[in-house]
């Protein structure tokens, strides 16, 4: 049998791209309506609704690079089945926009070269080289951890 | 093979708690034979299937109390306390065992000393690494067996009379002989069946036949005597007709009528005790809900699209829609509720457990727990109000002896009531005990910094303080209220589950705990108000009144307090509290909010207890119905947020707990 090929879905933070599996992604929505919380974690960009439950939106913006300024440009929404506290749970993220997706073979990815990076270090799974362009492959539940 | 044993599990708790309630009763009654044979039989079940799913050890231990109460049915011993408290050991023991991995096993063998010990006084001897085998119950009255006798060609050779043995056997009861004869077959052809009801037991049956017990077959068929049943003389006689009998065709017919009768009577008698039920996994009336939630929100969002483009032809059946959805809802909500009942048992035990401590008796008394409540409310209510029944068992209701001095009743009654009006269940625990200590009480909170010595205090407002944490005036630390959680738990949990609960207390008469619920979690009435760009809902429950007042009145009094209808209400301007930063950082022109033309300002007074509080909002929208949604581990920071909600419109509303605003403002006076 044929051994498929996972794919990522591809992504823009400031200037590095960024790259996650589609294995855990649930789907990619635009223009959402954001509810913000009040006093809410910094990295907490507010909260939407998405199949009857109202899940929280995380800003990859603010978790990667530590910035907060352009939350509204923020709209594209990636929701995630994710575990929280080992509990399954439905999160979303928030990002200004998405690339394409890409299939990547196993010996495509490269062991994490964490030198120079401004996130913690556990986010960050390994690099993805192909077409001479390079992804940070990201670990999302580790992302969404707190 | 995963999902079989835990199919086991969950019948298995069904078993021991089936078998608790049983025992219960007994202890009330000890000599009941019937609630004996039926704790028997429990026990008996339970042994049976434990072994089939690798749970050998519990089969073992199961077996070996059976052999106890097996004593006890025959009469040999008595039910006495250091039994029954050496079952309740069990059953808790072997709960445990259900309910932990296997990874960690559990020690039996102080169960087994005890039960050794048991027998050992009762003067018998365990049998010892017996197997565990499905034994035929030795019971007492009528029992109707199925004998087959198949002779060997030398019969006659042994001087073996038949007509004897026939003769001892219709002596036993109520008989029927076929005398069978198959021509074709090896031997001489000849053999009988024969049913037989008797009183005697399966030895006394074995003994009759001692002579020929090689070619004997001796199966218990029934218990009752068959020969009183229409539809099986029917039955024999075309079983006279027929060659032979095969037992396992018989017992199926025979257990088809048992099972008919029960089925008829119970639908006479008790209709409603044998509703079928349908277990289902939480998780998928969850998704209903889910469903259910976006089908409202869905159908509001239509509604909205109707009224602003004025489709009229699509009015009615949106109307019909709006209908269906209600009913909807209505019906799934109903199929979380459950009967308070199912604590009845967990209270009995726990009374049961505490009067046996304290030696104290009392008077258990229930009503209405018929009532029905969401699962996940009973659930969360069990600590609670077993943690309120516990207080009054063991500060609340006196010794006996003082009990009579006072003129009381030697017996103490605590009551449970339960009744259903409107869209609350309201809960009272009462007790006919000493009531609360107030100079105890005030003691205490002064100790505690929380009255000042000379402030003179009602006892209105300190019986309250006993809600507060680490508040207990228990004079010695008893094994009773060491364990499990205090009032200010109960209170919280009370709240939590968007309830009220409140003290009543008369001095040498007792104390009146009243807990006010919602039917259900998931749909609670709020009112929706807008603070900013932002929509909060406020439970009705919480809310005193809606008014509007001048800005200048918050400067009335000392910037922290209102004067309204001349009570003096501490308030609290929500937008400050519930600040959004990013708002403030990418709206600068939101910031002059506070235009000297804008004179007036909307509040929501909410109350907590006694304890007031008036919410400073933009606008007050209007009645909300809010499904409620949790929204998740990343705010429980933010307590005072206890949900969202999706609005027709799309938008979020925050679900706000306003008793939390009140924790921060009414311990230490009023801080803002």
């Amino acid at each position: 049998m044929k051994k498929r090929i996972p794919t990522y879905l591809t992504f823009c933070v400031g200037k590095e791209w960024y790259a996650v599996s589609t294995l855990k992604m649930f789907e990619v929505v635009k223009n959402e309506l954001i509810t913000p919380v009040p006093n809410a974690l910094p990295y907490i960009h507010g909260l939407i609704a998405f199949r009857g439950n109202i899940i929280p939106v995380i800003s990859l913006n603010y978790k990667l690079l530590n910035e907060k300024k352009n939350l509204q440009d923020q709209t594209t929404i990636i929701i995630f089945d994710a575990l929280l506290k080992q509990k399954k749970a439905f999160i979303a993220a928030s990002v200004e926009a998405v690339s394409e997706v890409i299939a990547v073979s196993d010996n495509e990815i490269l062991p994490p070269v964490l030198n120079g990076i401004q996130f913690n270090d556990s986010y960050l799974q390994g690099i993805i080289k192909k077409n001479e362009k390079y992804f940070m492959l990201l670990d999302m539940n580790e992302i969404f951890d707190f | 093979m995963i999902e079989f044993k835990n199919k086991f599990i969950e019948d298995a708790l069904e078993l021991l708690f089936k078998l608790e309630q049983t025992v219960l009763d007994l202890e009330k009654n000890t000599s009941n034979s019937a609630l004996i044979e039926e704790v028997f039989r429990t026990m008996h079940t339970l042994k049976g299937t434990s072994g089939m799913y690798g749970f050998t050890e519990m089969g073992t231990l199961t077996h070996r109390l059976e052999t106890i109460f097996d004593l006890i049915r025959n009469g040999r011993i008595m039910v006495e306390d250091k039994i029954l408290n050496l079952t309740f050991e069990t059953i808790d023991f072997l709960n445990k065992v259900l309910k932990t991995d296997d990874k960690e096993p559990l020690d039996y063998q102080p169960l087994y000393q005890k039960i050794e010990n048991i027998l050992q006084l009762a003067g018998e001897e365990i049998e010892r690494n017996q197997e565990v085998v499905e034994k035929i119950p030795v019971t007492f009255g009528m029992q109707t067996w199925f004998i087959t006798i198949t002779p060997f060609d030398d019969l006659r050779e042994r001087g073996i009379k038949m007509h004897l043995i026939f003769d001892e056997l219709t002596q036993m009861g109520k008989n029927h002989i076929f005398n069978r004869n198959l021509k074709d077959a090896n031997t001489s052809g000849l053999f009988w069946e024969i049913i037989l009801a008797t009183e005697q037991s399966q030895s006394d049956i074995e003994d009759a036949v001692i002579f020929i017990e090689d070619i004997t077959v001796i199966n218990h068929l029934a218990e009752g005597d068959l020969f009183e049943n229409a539809l099986f003389l029917e039955k024999i006689d075309d079983f006279s007709k027929s060659n032979s009998i095969d037992f396992d065709e018989l017992k199926t017919f025979v257990d088809s009528i048992f099972e008919n009768e029960k089925k008829s009577s119970n639908s006479d008698v008790i209709d409603n005790q044998h509703i079928e039920t349908i277990k289902v996994p939480a998780a998928r009336l969850d998704e209903q809900m889910n469903l259910l939630s976006e089908l409202v929100t869905t159908k509001a969002e239509m509604q909205l699209l109707v009224q602003k483009y004025g489709y009229e032809h699509l009015l009615k059946p949106l109307e019909q829609l709006e209908k269906i959805t209600r009913r909807f809802r209505k019906n799934i909500f109903k199929i979380r509720l459950m009967p308070l009942e199912t604590l009845h048992l967990r209270f009995d035990r726990l009374i049961r457990d505490i009067s046996n401590l304290l030696h104290k008796k009392v008077n258990f008394v229930c009503e209405g727990l018929h009532t029905e409540l969401d699962k996940t409310i009973i659930d969360s209510l069990e600590s609670p109000l077993m943690h309120l029944i516990r207080n009054s068992l063991d500060h609340g209701i006196e010794a006996e002896d003082i009990r009579k001095m006072r003129g009381k009743n030697g017996l103490g009654t605590i009551k449970l009531t339960a009744r259903q009006a409107a869209a609350y269940v309201h809960i009272t625990v009462s007790d006919d005990g000493e009531g609360l200590n107030f100079t105890k009480i005030k003691e205490k909170a002064i100790s505690k910094g929380i009255i000042d010595k000379n402030e003179k205090i009602a006892d209105d407002q300190l019986k309250n303080m006993i809600f507060y944490s680490g508040f207990s005036t228990a004079q010695t630390l008893t094994e009773v209220s060491g364990r499990g959680v205090g009032m200010d738990v109960v209170k919280q949990t009370i709240n939590n589950l968007h309830g009220s609960i409140e003290v009543f207390s008369e001095k040498g008469k007792g104390v009146r705990f009243e807990i006010k619920l919602p039917l259900s979690l998931s749909i609670i009435d709020t009112m929706l108000v807008r603070v900013e760009q932002m929509f909060y809902a406020i439970p009705i429950s919480s809310i005193d009144k809606c008014t509007e007042i001048e800005l200048s009145q918050l400067k009335q009094f000392d910037n922290k307090h209102l004067i309204i209808n001349t009570q003096l209400i501490p308030y609290l301007i929500l937008k400050d509290f519930l600040r959004i930063e990013n708002n403030v950082e990418n709206k600068p022109e939101n910031k002059p909010e506070n235009k000297p033309e804008n004179l007036k300002s909307k509040v929501v007074i909410v109350k907590n207890e006694n304890e007031k509080t008036a919410l400073l909002v933009d606008e007050v929208i209007g009645e909300h119905q809010a499904v409620l949604k949790p929204i998740g581990e990343y705010f429980i920071s933010q307590p005072y947020i206890s949900g969202a909600s999706q609005l027709a419109s799309g938008h979020i509303a925050l679900v706000l707990d306003t008793s939390r605003f009140n924790l921060k403002t009414n311990i230490h006076s009023i801080i803002i």
